[in-house]
């Protein structure tokens, strides 16, 4: 878990912050002139919560944690310590590849929880130092079309990525022959097919859940 | 795993539960332990309104929208509403759904229902308001932007009617005769204000008259006024009575100097014959002098005469000058 997820918050919260900041400017740039600018905090918010937060902090993660556990179990596997695993009586799956899993399940929802408290902020943070625009404002646009459900599916959704994450990079790891070229090869895979699983989950679950 | 890492882990579990929890709760409005009061509002439609929309009591936020719902029967819609504190609300209250701007955003606005009487707020029978757990107002819900859009199109879809009928209606004769009725309109404009400026000046001394006159009436109202008040007071003196006495004794007066003159009258008849008789006399005077009668007709009628008349006249001037001339050739006076 702390690999999966506390290892995970600095550059999670780092995309979720210029996240924000991107959002809250192009927001206002599209806004001015026909939009009152206080729609831009429901635009920060919504956006944020509901799909930057969870595929963009999964997309990042996908790299750095699918990459790592498909590299280490693949590792683990050309170096036939799986093969010791398993001759010693122990179950590999569950040994290597559930906690990893249920690390990922349980901590991905965290760390996009705290993502998108950092976009949020950020985009309130640059709303009131760039733009013409004051908190209560900023605080009106992100309460408006706000509704708890929009948390519970980003939570949800960040969930099913940490699972996909862990999951596919735990296959890839497993799978993984060929010495070093192949555990390259089996990296990059995971995170290839991890981030396509991401986008994927991301269209099912709006489609499903909203 | 030590120690450390195990700590650092469960704080960044309970940041990102804390973040989600109290993020949401904050976004949705609803307070950290504050109280609610619960209220109902029944519309037969909820519009675009959705939860956590603002609750309003005289343009202040004073709860949010709490759950949605459609009634059992299908007769309206109950919006659960969470209000921040118990406010005092008008005596004949109820809830108006509209849109709050254009971009979206619905609220629910507790108002009086005798500042909107053209409004059909939702009727709240005795038995609703037993059945339901909570306070209830009836509601009345605007059209939504679709509603209004298709009341538009309806609108407009008049308009092209109407525009297509004046198509054919305004032809080009159409037009010259409405310009012809604007150039005439245009005449009569300039004659009028022509008319009026010239009548400006009279109208301001008739004006003026108008105020003399009626100075003068307030005037003769005084005087009148003031003839009232002494005809009351020579009623309440009096003095009526013996101008009355007065008034008899002239009568009488009036009747005898009738009656002389009556008796003057008759006097005058009988001048009147005696000048009638004169004349008649003198007419037949004259008759016998135009008919040569007598010596003035001879004198009308023989010229000879009248020559030795003027003759013998003239003679007589001749002797009174020479008697006035020579007054001893004819008068000889002897006092011895």
């Amino acid at each position: 878990m702390s690999a999966v997820g506390v290892a995970s918050v600095p550059i999670a919260l780092f995309i979720a912050a210029f996240t924000g900041i991107v959002l809250a400017i192009q927001a206002s740039y599209t806004f001015t002139g026909t939009v009152p600018l206080y729609f831009v905090g429901a635009l920060v918010g919504k956006t944020i919560i509901l799909e930057l937060g969870p595929v963009l902090t999964g997309l990042a993660l996908s790299g750095r944690v699918g990459a790592n556990i498909a590299a280490e179990l693949g590792t683990m596997r050309v170096t036939e310590q799986i093969d010791a695993l398993e001759s010693l009586g122990y179950d590999p799956i569950a040994y290597l590849v559930v906690p990893r899993m249920l690390a990922g399940f349980l901590m991905f929802p965290v760390v996009v929880a705290l993502a998108i408290t950092m976009g949020i902020a950020a985009g309130w943070a640059t709303s009131l130092s760039l733009l013409d625009l004051s908190t209560p404002q900023f605080v009106r646009g992100l309460r408006l079309f706000f509704l708890s459900w929009d948390v519970q599916f980003a939570l949800i959704k960040s969930a099913t990525f940490g699972l996909t994450v862990t999951g596919v990079g735990a296959f890839f790891g497993f799978t993984t022959t060929g010495g070093a070229q192949g555990v390259g090869i089996a990296t990059t895979r995971a995170v290839v097919i991890s981030s396509m699983a991401i986008l994927a989950l991301d269209a099912f679950w709006a489609a499903t859940l909203l | 795993m030590n120690r450390g890492r195990e700590v650092l882990v469960g704080a960044v579990i309970v940041l990102g539960v804390a973040a989600a929890v109290l993020g949401s709760l904050w976004l949705s409005g609803r307070g950290f332990g504050s109280p609610r009061v619960p209220l109902d509002v029944l519309v037969t439609d909820a519009g675009q309104l959705r939860d956590g929309n603002a609750v309003k009591f005289r343009g202040v936020q004073i709860g949010r929208v709490a759950l949605i719902e459609v009634e059992p029967g299908g007769a309206g819609v109950r919006l659960h509403l969470l209000l921040d504190e118990q406010n005092p609300l008008p005596p004949d209250a109820g809830a108006l759904v509209a849109a709050e701007s254009l971009f979206g955003e619905w609220q629910v606005e507790l108002v009086s229902k005798s500042d909107y009487p053209s409004f059909e707020f939702f009727t709240i029978t005795p038995a609703i308001q037993t059945a339901s757990e909570n306070p209830i107002l009836g509601g009345f819900t605007y059209p939504d932007i679709s509603r209004l859009t298709a009341a538009a199109n309806a609108i407009s879809e008049n308009l092209q009617v109407l525009t297509s009928r004046v198509d054919r209606a305004f032809t080009d004769e159409t037009a010259q005769a409405l310009s012809s009725a604007i150039r005439d309109i245009q005449i009569i404009s300039q004659t009028l204000r022509s008319l009026v400026e010239e009548q400006a000046s009279t109208i301001d001394t008739l004006t003026a008259d108008v105020r003399a006159a009626a100075s003068e009436i307030a005037g003769a109202a005084r005087a009148g006024r003031s003839t009232l008040e002494q005809a009351d007071s020579l009623f309440a003196g009096g003095e009526l009575a013996s101008i009355l006495a007065s008034l008899e004794e002239v009568s009488s007066n009036l009747a005898s100097f009738t009656g002389e003159l009556d008796g003057a009258s008759e006097e005058f008849s009988g001048l009147i014959e005696s000048a009638d008789r004169t004349f008649a006399r003198v007419d037949r005077l004259t008759e016998r002098v135009e008919s040569g009668e007598g010596l003035l007709g001879q004198l009308f009628a023989d010229s000879t005469l009248t020559d030795r008349t003027t003759g013998v006249l003239t003679e007589l001037e001749l002797l009174l000058r020479d008697l006035r001339e020579n007054p001893g050739r004819y008068v000889r006076l002897s006092i011895f």
